[in-house]
This record gives structure tokens, C-alpha cells and sequence, in this order.
């Protein structure tokens, strides 16, 4: 005998006919199976929320109003700068660290071991140039977005077209978007 | 509803205007301007957008009930809440220059109040209201046994659905309480609407276990 499928149990559980499928009649497991979910969404359904005296409401909103009036402005579809420097910044970390670990192993008087070997952690990070403002501009930049920002960011066609934007630029021209982008950090702070 | 230098200019939710300065020590309500009420969700969001803050008290009202239940299904007390609510229309105000317009500005509110409370709320262990005493049956009512039945009995589930895994509970609350179809409820939690329904069959079977285990 087919059983019904999930989808179908689903369907009959949400639904106010409940036990009325004919399948139902003849099969004692999905029976079983529909009419304890069936319980538990019906028992569910029962518990509500006491509602708040008529007044909460403007009490609520005066809240939340008086909440936004401290905000500093309102927020305008025109700020650009993160959306575009959270792809950016996401690009030269992968650059950055596509470089170092593509030149760590071959530097003069580096011996390679295993990869996940303390060792070669070490080669890696002697590997980097200290000296490169990508790095510093990563400490920077990394105290400067939020989790939400940075997945809403990551992701997008738009995006993903930065971030390969990045991977096809020379070293010099990478020191000068660091430099770009430190600016652009520079008048967004200003802005706030 | 009416007050001193107040107008109500509401439709489904009532809307006052205030005629007091807001600094002076007068009550101070939310003050959407009468066009706005015309006006749609998005539209609402582009005007805000364009600097009318006033539009996001709208918004704040036509969504703060179902807003506030969403809350109040994961806190189980008026003052979590109440203090989750005003969080996530805070964070939805400031976030208002991301909202892409893919989803509704419902849907979007709901994302952001069902992460904070997520995130936020211990909800292993809720606290509940305080019981008032004046809230209690009398034990001389006919019906205050069954009364009290009733409300033990919505303890208990509501602590069960607590001890939920996160996202059964998040889709168990969006889909039995707010009634939200599958789609929507994908949208909201950013899932498929198969693993909603898996999701769903997942927390109801759990929910009859943790019901039939007694105290949890």
C-alpha cells in the first residue's frame, strides 16, 4: 500500500477536513499519523495572545516613534559607498590571500612541509607582505560592517562583478584602490 | 479615543495627530500626516526613504499588532515584547535603504522581528506573564475549574513550543498563529517552501511528544 506522502499528511493536518481522505480510512499508520499532528496543531491553535489594553497601540508606536527621532537621519536608497565597498573589500581578502598562499611555498629559504602543519602557518604568515595597506585596510574595514550588511552585500550578480573586478588588478593599481577605498571610508565616517 | 489636542485621523489602526510639541511633556503619540494613509507599503518606504520620517509611523502601525504577536509567541510576556517590537522596527527603519522590494514590506518586517527573537530571546526558558491575582477564576465561578484547566493547559504548550528547535518553532509560530502561507513563510525565514512543510509535519510531531512527556 502507498502511504501518503508528506505533503499530502501536511495538507490534511492544515485543513479543517482532517481525517477525510480516503486513504485515511483504509490505512491505520497514516491515520495514525495525521490525526496526532492534526492534535497537536488543533491544541496549538488554542493558545492566544492576551490582548493589550486599546491604548497600548499608540503607546507602541509613540515608542518606536520617539526611538527614530534620535536616529540621526533617515536612510536614503543613495548610499552606495557600502554597497560597493563590501564587495570590495570581500575581493581583496580573497586576493590577498589567493597571493600568499600562491607565493608563500616558493620564497627563498622557506621549507614547505604538511599543510595543516603548524609549521606552514607560520611560512604563510612570513610570507606576508607587512608592508601591503591591503592588510591595515582589512583591520580597518573589518571593525566597520555588520553581519547583516556584509551577507546582504555578498552574493549579488552586482557583486560578484566587483569581486572578480578586483582579482584582474595589478599589484599597484591594488595599492591604489586601498587607497580609494580608505578615502571613501574616510567620507562615509564624515557623513555620519 | 480622544484627547486634548488630539485628532483621530485613522483608518484600521487609529492615527492621531498631535497639536502639542512633542518636548513639552505631553504624551507623545505617533503623528502620521492624513496622505500617508492613502499611501501603500512600499510607497510608504519610498517616502520615507526621501526623508519623511513620518511615513515610518505608518508603517509602525498598520504592522504593530502582528508584529507585536509574533514577539509575544517567542517571549510569552507583554514586556519582552513590547521592547523586541520597538527593536526590530528600529532595526527595519535603519535597514530601510537595503529593503529591495523582492518581498513585501510585511514579509520583511517579519525576517527581521523572527531573527531578533531568534537571536536574542532565551526562549528555552520563558518568563511568562505575572499572575495577577485579579486574573486568577474565583473558586465560587461555575466555570473556574475548567478556567484554570485552560490556562495550565496554554502554559504547557507554550513552554513546549519553546523547547522547539529554533526554526520549527520560527515556522510552527508564522504558520499556525499568523497564518502565513508556506511561500511567504520561506521567504521570511529564507528556506524552501519544502523544507517549511518538513519543518511544519517536524514541530507538530515533536510538540504531541513534548505534550504527552508532561512538565517540560
Amino acid at each position: 500500500m502507498k502511504h501518503l506522502s508528506r505533503d499530502e499528511q501536511l495538507t490534511l493536518i492544515e485543513s479543517a477536513e482532517g481525517g477525510s481522505h480516503p486513504h485515511l480510512r483504509e490505512c491505520a499508520r497514516c491515520r495514525a499519523e495525521v490525526e496526532e499532528a492534526r492534535a497537536s496543531w488543533l491544541e496549538a491553535r488554542l493558545v492566544s495572545v492576551p490582548e493589550p489594553s486599546p491604548l497600548f497601540w499608540a503607546y507602541l508606536t509613540a515608542r518606536v516613534s520617539e526611538q527614530i527621532a534620535t536616529e540621526p537621519t533617515a536612510p536614503r536608497r543613495s548610499n552606495m559607498g557600502l554597497r560597493v565597498l563590501v564587495p570590495l573589500a570581500v575581493g581583496v581578502v580573497a586576493l590577498v590571500l589567493a597571493v600568499v598562499i600562491d607565493q608563500g611555498p616558493s620564497r627563498p629559504g622557506v621549507v614547505p612541509s604538511g599543510p595543516s602543519t603548524a609549521e606552514n602557518r607560520g611560512t604563510l604568515v612570513a610570507g606576508m607582505d607587512a608592508e601591503d595597506p591591503s592588510w591595515s585596510l582589512l583591520g580597518e574595514m573589518a571593525g566597520e560592517f555588520d553581519i547583516d550588511t556584509l551577507s546582504d552585500s555578498i552574493g549579488t550578480s552586482e557583486n560578484a562583478g566587483a569581486e572578480a573586478a578586483v582579482y584582474q588588478l595589478s599589484a599597484e593599481e591594488r595599492v591604489n584602490l586601498a587607497e580609494l577605498l580608505r578615502a571613501e571610508t574616510g567620507r562615509e565616517r564624515a557623513e555620519q | 479615543m480622544d484627547g486634548a489636542g488630539t485628532t483621530c485621523v485613522g483608518t484600521r489602526w487609529p492615527a492621531w495627530t498631535i497639536t502639542g510639541n512633542r518636548h513639552e511633556g505631553m504624551a507623545m503619540v505617533a503623528v502620521p500626516a492624513a496622505d500617508l494613509d492613502a499611501l501603500d507599503d512600499r510607497a510608504l518606504v519610498d517616502a520615507c526613504r526621501a526623508g519623511r520620517r513620518e511615513a515610518f509611523d505608518q508603517i509602525v502601525l498598520r504592522h504593530s499588532r502582528s508584529m507585536y504577536q509574533v514577539c509575544y509567541r517567542f517571549v510569552g510576556n507583554q514586556a519582552d515584547a513590547t521592547d523586541l517590537t520597538q527593536e526590530a522596527f528600529l532595526r527595519a527603519f535603519r535597514a530601510l535603504d537595503r529593503f529591495k522590494g523582492e518581498a513585501s514590506v510585511r514579509t520583511w518586517l517579519y525576517r527581521i522581528a523572527v531573527n531578533l527573537c531568534l537571536n536574542k530571546v532565551s526562549v528555552r526558558t520563558p518568563r511568562g506573564e505575572p499572575v495577577e491575582e485579579s486574573r486568577l477564576p474565583a473558586s465560587r465561578e461555575p466555570d473556574a475549574m475548567s478556567r484554570l484547566l485552560e490556562t495550565e493547559r496554554a502554559t504547557r504548550v507554550r513552554a513546549a513550543i519553546a523547547r522547539l528547535p529554533k526554526t520549527q518553532r520560527a515556522t510552527l509560530i508564522l504558520r499556525v498563529y499568523q497564518e502565513l502561507p508556506h511561500q511567504e513563510i520561506a521567504r521570511v525565514l529564507g528556506s524552501s517552501v519544502g523544507a517549511v512543510k518538513a519543518n511544519i509535519f517536524h514541530a507538530l510531531r515533536n510538540l504531541r511528544r513534548l505534550l504527552q512527556d508532561g512538565e517540560p
